[in-house]
């Protein structure tokens, strides 16, 4: 009782809560633009924390970190660029809600989710966290595998008519992983004799150029008329409770995915997002709905990606493992006080994890208003005519491919991915799986390469592990009814979503 | 049957068949030391090679029979029209805007290019086009370099000095 009332001192007083909203603040204005995130925010951070007290400098860099991956979202909604990658798959269904001018809505269940999705895994890092970091440990190769599997199927529910060109977008976005040195072996992939490619192909840009400069070339052809002109006035909405009620399921099983996949060391937010939008396709009673603007589609993404926040910290605080790329940088923000996180800092500390856990709680709500703030900000953004906000969001998605790396290569990615999606979207070939494969590629190639090493070349061992064989499983099974779904003709859920609606690209030809 | 088979989406899925089958051959340079057995670095992108020279077999199929059957409409003629023209001008400018960036610098060439791209997508109001472009780009060269520390390109020569009077 003694730590817990010593926390509460430490973050509820004018400092504390002043950096608190400051880091939600930054960190969600910092994850609604293209290009920057929350991991370049934290680590601009670290050497300003050094001359703060531990507990501040902890709790502003976890505040960053809550408040980014949320960001995203917005510029996913609004214009169609996530503004973070673990943002993208809101976008899905965030974009075509606004342009149905639902903008508001999709926001407010945006923000409410992502509050409520922070505070659950929060909670349970609060309660168990020892016990937590045991079943993260517990996940092999294996189980990593079987994650990538159970995201992938996602491609074929959202098929739908388009299953066969789904297939094809996917299966490139996963060749394109492919790019660069083996992780395993040090073989250069598809480089082509230069050194362009050596460092792969990095999804940030490509996921920018696939959506944004996409449609700002789909937008030059149409003669500058953008389809967008429902969204003149933007506002933000937080969802009633009967709105909450109604996404309770999804909400739930997201929050769970999240905090889970968040505990997994080098499994981050962006994951979180895809699985959890898989499950909630794969658990809805009308997936073919997915993709064209619902709450589900926001909710799911959304609850996932920010309860990734609260399990990537798990690993961090108790193991000294990081859950995640902004975790890992967060660790530099304990070694800057001379603290080495892991089981020895409960011990020693545990007023600073506590410290750290409330402020994430009051963070999550702080992201509420912040969230509220910077919605309304950019939202004002979409009264500006397309012709003047098409060159400005090109010139931002530039730079922001830029700054990943310093190197143009990621910008002529960008561009590269957006003549593909372009020409994706003209011929009715959806863009979402491009993206799925090239996120997921990676991660699905090594743990099942490495998996294999580990049994032998054994294909059974994947089958016969009870977490990575059940999610296998469940995968198949909703893959195998994907298919026979299609087959019988059910609706597409993906056509709205492959080209513009509204937007004369003149002919298929 | 011609017109058929001139349709996009078959032309689409015979480039990504015959790119495929360049692709394949091209894994066959990774080489792979098979000490220890399991799959090596071209293993993956094989299976995915191939399975994606059926699934693009298989969109080509079910298209052409669908024009068949009259499901879909056949290829219509390519025309050279106001909407291609501007799409044409926009990759254009964005691949000389990429391509003259190390050259020029960030700076001194991004209004010029937004400039252009407000006229191509139609901005009348000369107010706008001539401040926005000079007010964003000053804007993002202060936040990414001074706050970011992004060394956005500054190019060569006289651009060079122009950049260095800011970063």
């Amino acid at each position: 009782m003694e730590i817990w009332l010593g926390a509460f001192q430490n973050v509820f007083n004018p400092t504390g809560l002043f950096l608190i909203a400051a880091g939600v603040m930054m960190g969600v204005t910092l994850g609604a633009i293209p290009g920057l995130n929350s991991t370049m925010g934290t680590a601009l951070l670290i050497p300003f924390t050094f001359a703060m007290q531990p507990t501040n400098g902890l709790v502003l860099l976890s505040a960053v970190y809550c408040g980014g991956t949320f960001g995203g979202s917005i510029s996913a909604i609004l214009f169609n660029v996530p503004g973070a990658p673990e943002a993208s798959v809101t976008g899905f269904d965030g974009y075509p809600m606004a342009k149905a001018g639902k903008a508001a809505q999709a926001l407010g269940i945006a923000i409410m989710c992502s509050c409520i999705g922070g505070l659950f895994s929060v909670f349970v890092m609060n309660l168990v966290s020892p016990q937590l970091a045991k079943i993260g440990l517990s996940f092999s190769q294996p189980e990593y595998f079987a994650l990538g599997v159970a995201a992938l199927t996602l491609i074929a529910s959202l098929g739908g008519d388009n299953m066969l060109k789904a297939f094809v977008a996917g299966i490139i976005g996963l060749l394109v992983a492919t790019i660069g040195i083996d992780p395993m072996t040090s073989n250069e992939r598809f480089t082509f004799g230069g050194k362009a490619l050596i460092g792969g192909v990095n999804f940030i840009p490509a996921i920018i150029g696939a959506f944004a400069v996409s449609e700002i070339l789909a937008t030059a052809e149409a003669g500058g008329i953008s389809s967008d002109i429902q969204m003149l006035k933007v506002s933000t909405t937080l969802p009633r409770l009967k709105e909450l009620i109604q996404l309770k399921w999804t909400i739930i099983r997201s929050a769970v995915i999240g905090t889970l996949i968040g505990i997994l060391p080098g499994v981050g937010a962006t994951t979180a997002a895809f699985v959890g939008y898989s499950e909630a396709v794969r658990w809805s009673r009308h997936p073919e709905k997915f993709g064209t603007g619902i709450p589900e589609g926001i909710a799911a993404p959304e609850t996932a990606n920010n309860a990734a926040t609260g399990g990537a910290m798990v690993p961090l605080l108790t193991l000294g493992i990081p859950g995640s790329a902004t975790t890992a940088v967060i660790i530099g923000g304990f070694l800057v006080h001379g603290l080495q996180p892991g089981p020895m800092l409960f011990l020693n500390q545990p007023k600073l994890m506590y410290s750290i856990f409330i402020s994430m709680y009051t963070a999550n709500f702080f992201m509420l208003f912040a969230g509220l703030i910077v919605a309304k900000l950019f939202s004002n953004f979409r009264k500006v005519r397309y012709s003047i906000l098409g060159p400005c969001i090109f010139i931002f998605a530039t730079v922001g491919a830029f700054g990943i790396r310093n190197d143009l290569t990621d910008v002529w990615v960008m561009f590269t991915f957006g003549l593909l999606g372009y020409v994706m979207k003209k011929y009715k070939y959806p863009i979402a799986p491009l993206i799925i494969g090239l996120v997921l590629g990676e991660l699905t190639e090594i743990s099942l390469r490495r998996g294999l090493r580990m049994a032998n070349d054994d294909l059974a061992d994947f089958l016969f592990r009870p977490i990575g064989g059940t999610i296998l499983l469940v995968s198949v099974i909703s893959l195998i009814y994907s298919i026979y779904s299609s087959v019988r003709k059910k609706p597409s859920i993906l056509e709205s979503t492959a080209a513009p609606a509204g937007i004369d690209i003149k002919g298929s030809d | 049957m011609l017109k058929a088979l001139f349709k996009g989406e078959i032309v689409i899925s015979l480039i990504t068949f015959i790119g495929a089958i360049y692709l394949y051959h091209e894994t066959t340079k990774f080489g792979f030391i098979d000490l220890y057995g399991g799959l090596g670095p071209s293993h993956w992108p094989k299976l995915l090679l191939v399975l994606l020279m059926a699934f693009s077999l298989g969109v080509a199929i079910n298209v052409f029979r669908k024009v068949k059957k009259g499901l879909l409409p056949a290829a219509a003629a390519m025309t050279l029209d106001r909407g291609k023209i501007k799409l044409f001008s926009a990759i254009g400018l964005i691949v000389l805007y990429i391509f003259l960036m190390k050259i020029i610098g960030f700076l001194v060439l991004t209004p010029f290019v937004m400039i252009a791209f407000m006229y191509l997508l139609g901005e009348k109001s000369k107010v706008w086009i001539f401040t926005i472009p000079f007010a964003l780009t000053l804007g993002i060269v202060v936040l990414f370099t001074k706050v970011m520390y992004v060394p956005l390109p500054r190019g060569i020569g006289i651009f060079l000095s122009i950049s260095h009077l800011l970063y």
